[in-house]
Parts: C-alpha cells; sequence; structure tokens
C-alpha cells in the first residue's frame, strides 16, 4: 500500500507498467486498489501526500519487486517502458533473477523480474546473491 | 502489454539489519536465506523464493513523516483467522504495540 501524491497519475502508472486493474475506486477519498484479478488487491494507492519523497538516509520502502513470467517477457516489458517514455535506472543481472529498475511519478523505485533458478532459496543460502550488468540490447 | 504475476519482494532500507531480521523472523516467520552483516544486507525467505523481503541497512535518518509518498503499509497473508488470533496473542507477548485490528468487508 503507497502513500501517493496523484492517485490517478500512480494509477495510470501501475496500470500500464505492471498490468495491473482496477478493483476498486474511490476518486472523493483519493483511493484506487488494483489487482491482478484475482486477489482483493495486490497494491493499493492513498492519496495523503503532498510532500517530498524520502531522501536515500530515511528508512522505508528502498524498492518492490514485481514478477514476470520469462526472460522474453522481461525484454518486451524493457521495450514497452522505453515506448511509454519511462525512465529505466538500471538493469542488473543478478544471479537468481534478471531485473529492470525504474521510479514510479513519486520516486518509488519499482522492479520488474524474471526468475533465474528453480531453487532461489537454496541458491542464495549456498553462492549468495550476485550482481552484474544486464545487457537488454536495442537502446533507443 | 506488460503482464506481471505478482508482487514477488520488498527491500526495505532499514536503520539497524540485526534488529529489523529479528524482528521479521519473530512477526512473519521469515527465514535468512542469506546475510552479509559488513554489508548490512539480509535476505529473508519463507523457504521457496530467494527472497520475499530484503533489508539494507543504508538508513541513519528519521523515517518519513505522515505528508511524504511512499510505503503505507505492506500486508501479509495468514492462513485463517485461528491463525490470525494466535498471532495477535504472540505480538502481544513479544511486546509488539499492535496500533490496529480491522474487520474488512
Amino acid at each position: 500500500m503507497l502513500n501517493v501524491r496523484d492517485a490517478a497519475k500512480s494509477k495510470d502508472f501501475y496500470t500500464r507498467t505492471l498490468g495491473l486493474q482496477v478493483a476498486h475506486e474511490d476518486t472523493e477519498r483519493g483511493t484506487v486498489f488494483l489487482s491482478f484479478g484475482k486477489e482483493h488487491h495486490d497494491l493499493a494507492l492513498f492519496q495523503m501526500a503532498r510532500g517530498e519523497p524520502p531522501n536515500a538516509a530515511q528508512p522505508g520502502l528502498h524498492h518492490m519487486a514485481w514478477q514476470l513470467g520469462s526472460f522474453e517477457e522481461l525484454q518486451a516489458a524493457y521495450r514497452e517502458l522505453k515506448a511509454m517514455g519511462v525512465s529505466v535506472e538500471a538493469t542488473i543481472e543478478h544471479n537468481v533473477t534478471r531485473s529492470v529498475y525504474f521510479p514510479d511519478p513519486d520516486g518509488n523505485r519499482v522492479e520488474l523480474y524474471c526468475d533465474m533458478v528453480e531453487d532461489g532459496f537454496e541458491t542464495m543460502r549456498t553462492v549468495g546473491p550476485r550482481r552484474d550488468p544486464l545487457d537488454l540490447g536495442e537502446e533507443r | 502489454m506488460i503482464q506481471a504475476k505478482k508482487l514477488g519482494h520488498l527491500v526495505l532500507n532499514v536503520r539497524d539489519a540485526g534488529k529489523s531480521k529479528e524482528f521479521y523472523t519473530r512477526t512473519l516467520g521469515l527465514k535468512v536465506a542469506h546475510e552479509d552483516t559488513e554489508r548490512g544486507t539480509v535476505f529473508l525467505s519463507f523457504g521457496k523464493e530467494h527472497h520475499d523481503l530484503a533489508l539494507f541497512q543504508l538508513a541513519t535518518g528519521e523515517p518519513p513523516n505522515a505528508a511524504q509518498p511512499g510505503l503505507h503499509h505492506m500486508a501479509w497473508q495468514l492462513g485463517s483467522f485461528e491463525e490470525l488470533q494466535a498471532a495477535y496473542r504472540e505480538l502481544k507477548a513479544m511486546g509488539v504495540s499492535v496500533e490496529a485490528t480491522i474487520t474488512s468487508c
């Protein structure tokens, strides 16, 4: 659940970048409940913020990560984000995921990723996290 | 069209990774998948995913105030009302200050 400055803008952003659908919206109260179509909500937006995003020294959300089904989907999503004009911050090859990072309208960092291993827990326990640059090609 | 499947994990910027690790393992039943005390990173998992929640010890300042955008809250699912009741009792026993209990729909 995110505290946002502009619920409509964030709704537009999250429906387009994650494929969420509106389960319930109250424009007067500034609340939007978004779902992938099964849960009551996977993400909700409360329009209660009017200040600046937290700075890096403030505790809180570092980023939230949303899973895609395959590397092909990640590549396609990367192209779509670029086409939408979303400024992709980083593309990383982790040993357990391939990941694309970008900011939402309030500066929250969003990650789209696909899994790279079957048993992620075991990989983390034995190998630990790794990161390298990920080349998704076709820079536009 | 981009179609994500689900929220995979959250990462929190914390002030004390050791303290937060202790809190989240006790209150949610998460297990440590990987920990690097030098870098101040902890990856927590329910035992299947590489991580369901990670903690990065990067914060030194005050929590965001209510006017700042960002995380409002995160919600973790239990299996039944009985489990919720038991969890409530355990939280109280741990000395966690429960802010509110709500029935929705």
